[in-house]
């Protein structure tokens, strides 16, 4: 039984290289309040959310944020928790995961040249 | 109307839009000229810019890009005549299909200077035995 959820909130695709906002919200569903340490990582990596630590209160959520450039294919975000237990150990607890796929782009086009010109 | 004297620049603040991969390699040319059937570009009166920062892009986006153009040929012999009937052109190109044009308003473009320095002209002679 685990003590947290996650809700991995990301757009389901992007371009190469595009940058990507991932925010993991965790929600403590247990009945007091306990250290959460979050983790997310693009397929087996880089980790773009790092052990980062919070506090979240019985019932309460907190969000994680973290960024990375889409790669060249699709991937797999996965989010992982652990709870900070009493003998002070980590213990793992949720994990979550949503696919995003590579925006196959068409090619290059322009349109719409104007200017605008002053004596400098 | 813009007046132009040799030792200005003028600066293009140039806008266009770009969809699909990103792109290296693209150009901004602007010159001063005279628009006809064709465009009458005068010699040396241009600037260039290489375009780097193309990127991704899944809707049409704006980008801004300044090219500028130096003025340091009026008058003279072989410089450009002073006179208020140019006009600017501008011309992106270096792309995937045709280049794409601008024209500025018709003779909005004043370039003043001196006139040429010396001018010569119906050289004739006449002989007779001495």
């Amino acid at each position: 039984m685990a003590f947290t959820e996650i809700t991995i909130i990301a757009p389901s695709s992007a371009a190469w290289n595009e940058s990507v906002q991932v925010e993991l919200k965790v929600k403590n569903t247990w009945s007091s309040g306990f250290y959460v340490y979050a983790v997310g990582i693009l397929d087996t990596s880089p980790r773009f959310i790092d052990w980062e630590r919070a506090w979240i209160g019985a019932g309460e959520t907190r969000s994680f944020y973290g960024q990375f450039q889409m790669p060249a294919y699709d991937a797999a975000i996965n989010a992982y928790t652990y709870y900070e237990a009493s003998d002070g150990l980590l213990y793992g607890d949720a994990e979550e995961s949503k696919g995003i796929s590579i925006e196959t782009l068409g090619p290059a086009e322009f349109r719409n040249l104007t200017c605008s010109y002053s004596r400098a | 109307m813009v007046i132009l004297n040799n030792g200005n620049t003028l600066r293009c603040l140039c806008r266009f839009e770009h969809i699909g991969a990103a792109y290296v390699g693209a150009k901004l040319y602007a010159a001063i000229g005279k628009k006809g059937i064709t465009f009458d570009e005068i010699s040396g009166m241009n600037g260039t810019t290489i375009i780097t920062n193309i990127q991704n892009d899944s809707d049409w986006q704006p980008y801004q890009v300044t090219v500028d153009i130096p003025i340091d040929n009026i008058g003279g012999v072989f410089g450009a005549k002073p006179g208020s009937d140019y006009e600017v052109m501008v011309k992106l190109m270096s792309i995937p299909g045709s280049d794409i044009y601008w024209y500025g308003p018709l003779n909005d473009i004043t370039l003043e200077g001196e006139a040429a320095e010396a001018e010569f002209k119906d050289l004739t002679v006449s002989y007779a035995k001495a």
